[in-house]
Order: structure tokens, then sequence, then C-alpha cells
């Protein structure tokens, strides 16, 4: 309902239209208003279509997992889906962990901690993280029925964790968390019929762009990932350029990988030849400087670095 | 086991001269061959670093392929200045190659 009226405005008198909205009509107006969405602490949080460099859809070793997610053991399994991520704990109540760069910044602030399962359920917490703590000083619980969320200092007290967890012989499957700052979350409202939706669809570029800071791998067999030049016989040195500045520029840091060969740069003639070593590394803000071993080289030769074998990929590793 | 105490292991490669040749972390080297390196901690971060405090990954031969640090015992130690240098007084120096205005002078006998 509207109606209109007249005022004076700066001398002029003016037609105003005025909306009569109910009390409940102003509490719909301000429920809308709470699909805003804060910032999120946690990179790669949207689990059903997760950042997943590695590739793997089941994890059964201690270490990374899907981006920026890790495991600690083999004695339980993190698989990925449409759904979402699955923890399915062994005997033991078991984790996924993600550490927070600057979880410094944190101190004396209040959070706010959300986990939406993807059954619906969701469980979120409001605490204040202390200015100051020891490591491993847990911030904040909150369990229910299978599982639980979990903030906390890193063992050696440098900075803060977020972790997702799944009991003692449970499988929880974690939809999306967020960790934001300030009293209220604002991962998810309810919709219409009563059910958590989500306040956003994080654009997927940006996800992979963040967890490249921290991790960058590529697996796309006779892909040339780097250029360089023979510098003798049996040693090459060769750029792989970067998506992203890591997150240490300076470090030395030393690449896995599978499958790697050098080839002509240009693949004009010659044949592939197998990489048999990758030595420590220089990480650079724009790329990470290779010095790569390998046989029947000729000195001065221009040459390009390939995946070409069977589960090739190449990664290097800057996780926390 | 409370999963706010996992930690990696750190490893070391020494040579018979004590100097130190790698080192890595099996966070991101978790299948890497350790039966001839020396652990350095089993309780550390996921990446390497020589002391708790100290940086990640640092570099640990100099541009010519040169140790930093030697194995103390218990614990890495940074090499002298000396024991550097005499080193590189070591290293083979490699003739450059001859450019082609050389070839030529050679050729011409100037």
């Amino acid at each position: 309902m509207a109606h209109t009226t007249q005022k004076n405005i700066n001398g002029v008198l003016t037609d105003v239209t005025v909306f009569d909205a109910s009390a409940q009509e102003l509490d719909d107006a301000a429920a809308k208003s709470l699909w805003q969405s804060n910032p999120n602490l946690i990179d790669n949080w949207f689990f059903p279509n997760a950042v997943n460099q590695r590739g793997a859809t089941s994890y059964e070793a201690a270490g990374y997992t899907i981006d920026r997610w890790s495991m600690t053991s083999a004695a339980y399994t993190v698989s990925v889906s449409t759904d979402g991520v699955t923890i399915t704990a062994d005997s033991a109540a078991r984790y996924l962990t993600q550490t927070l760069e600057n979880g410094a910044a944190l101190a004396g602030k209040t959070v706010t901690f959300t986990a939406l399962l993807a059954g619906g359920g969701l469980y979120t917490s409001t605490f204040t993280i202390p200015s100051t703590w020891a490591g491993g000083d847990v911030f904040n619980t909150l369990t229910f029925s299978g599982g639980a969320i979990r903030v906390s200092a890193t063992s050696d007290g440098s900075s803060v964790m977020v972790q997702i967890r799944a009991n003692a012989g449970a499988s929880v499957t974690y939809a999306a968390v967020k960790l934001e700052l300030g009293s209220g979350q604002t991962l998810v409202h309810q919709d219409s019929d009563g059910n958590w939706a989500l306040n956003e669809i994080p654009d997927f570029g940006t996800q992979l762009a963040r967890c490249q800071r921290y991790q960058f791998q590529m697996a796309t067999k006779f892909s040339v990932i780097g250029s360089g030049v023979a510098t003798s016989a049996t040693a090459a040195y060769v750029v792989v350029p970067l998506p992203v500045t890591m997150r240490t520029v300076g470090s030395s840091t030393t690449p896995t990988y599978s499958g790697l060969y050098l080839i002509g740069s240009g693949h004009v003639g010659g044949s592939a030849i197998a990489v048999t070593a990758v030595a420590a590394a220089y990480l650079a803000e724009n790329g990470v400087g290779l010095q790569v071993t390998a046989s029947g080289l000729t000195a001065g030769a221009a040459v390009d670095l390939q995946l070409r074998g069977d589960d090739c990929y190449f990664r290097v590793d800057n996780n926390l | 086991m409370d999963e706010l105490e996992f930690y990696n292991s750190h490893y070391l490669l020494v040579d018979e001269q004590g100097r130190i040749t790698d080192g890595w972390s099996d966070g991101p080297h978790p299948e890497r061959d350790t039966s001839e390196a020396v652990l350095l901690t089993d309780k550390g971060g996921y990446q390497f670093r020589l002391w708790p405090d100290g940086a990640e990954n640092p570099a640990l031969t100099d541009e010519y392929g040169v140790p930093l640090y030697k194995w103390g015992g218990n614990y890495p130690v940074e090499r002298t200045q000396e024991e550097i240098e005499a080193d590189r007084a070591e290293i083979p120096v490699v003739e450059p190659e001859p450019t082609v205005q050389d070839i030529l002078n050679a050729l011409l006998g100037v």
C-alpha cells in the first residue's frame, strides 16, 4: 500500500509517495537484507564444487586432500563428491583441518563459525578468540550428532586453524563452512520452505586462485608447463610460470612430479627425454626456476618441459 | 590421538664431511626415501625449517652449490666463511667457450 502526500521541499510544494509497510513486511525486508554475505576467512569452503588440484575422489593418507584441507593419518577416509566432502572416521574422531595464514589477525576478535551439512543440518557458533594463546589452545568446539566443528591455535601457536570432524565410527558429509568476523552467520538463509539455502555460491576461479597461493599443480598430459635452456648434456634450467604469486617468495622449494619430459623448444625435432631429477628450485613472484636433470641434452639448446607420462603431474607444494 | 598434536618430520642429508646437502619435510614429500637421512625433528611443521623459528625452506647452498650449513651432531650450524671459501676454491674453473671473434682472430693470426 502507498499513498501520496504533499511536502514543502526546499520551498517547493512536492508530491511525495509514502509506502505503508506492515510489521510483517518490515520483518521480511529485514530478513532479506540478511542475505548479504560477509567475507569468508576459509579458503575452498564450498565442497560440492571444491577446488581439488590433486584430483583424487578419495584420500586415505596423511597430508593434503582437496586444496587447503589436510588429514592426519591413513586410518580414515575423506571422499569428494557433488554432495560435499565426507569424512568417514574409524574408531577415533577424525578431522579435516585448514590452517589460516594470518590467524594472528583474529586475536581478540569475535567470530562466527558455521557448517552446513549435505543433509541440511546447520551448526553455528559465535565466540571471541582470545588476545593471546598458547599452541594447541582450543577456542571453541560445537558438537552435534556425528561430528563437531572446532577452532583452535595451531600446535606451534603461530596461527589459527579450523577443523571439521566426524566422530568415531561416524560418516559426516559437509556441504559448506564459513568463518567470519562478527556475531552472526551469513552463510545461509531459510528459504520459503524453511530449508537452509546458501547466501552465496563462490566463484570457482576466485577460489582456485586463492588456493594456488598455497599449492600449484598441473596434470594435463602433453601440456607444456615451462621453457628453458640446456646448460650441459645432463642439465637444463627451466622456468615454470605461476598463475598467482605464491605464499613465500624467495624461498627454496622442491617440486614433486611424475611423467616429466624435456622436448625441443616448440616441439620441433628430437625426441622426448625423461627428466630424472628436479633439484630445489627458487620461487619468484611470477614463476619457479628449476634445475632439471636428464641425459642426452645439447648444451645451449632451447627446451620445453612437458607432462607426458601416465599419471603425470607437477606440483609446487607451499601449503601451511 | 588428539589431532591438535599432529606434526611432520624433517630430514637432512649430510655428506661425509658433515656438510648438509639437502633437507626436507615429510609433509610435501611423504614418499621420499629417508634411509640415508638424519632425522632433524619429528615435531616439525608442514614445511621444512632448519630451526623451529627459522625460515621456511631456506636455501641450503650458495650460488655455486656450496653447502651453507653443517651438522653439529644434534642440530645444524652455519659453516664459517673460511669453510665456504675453501669449498669454492675447489670448484674447477671452466674456461669460456671461444667466441666467433676469438676463432677469427686465431685464423687470422691476430
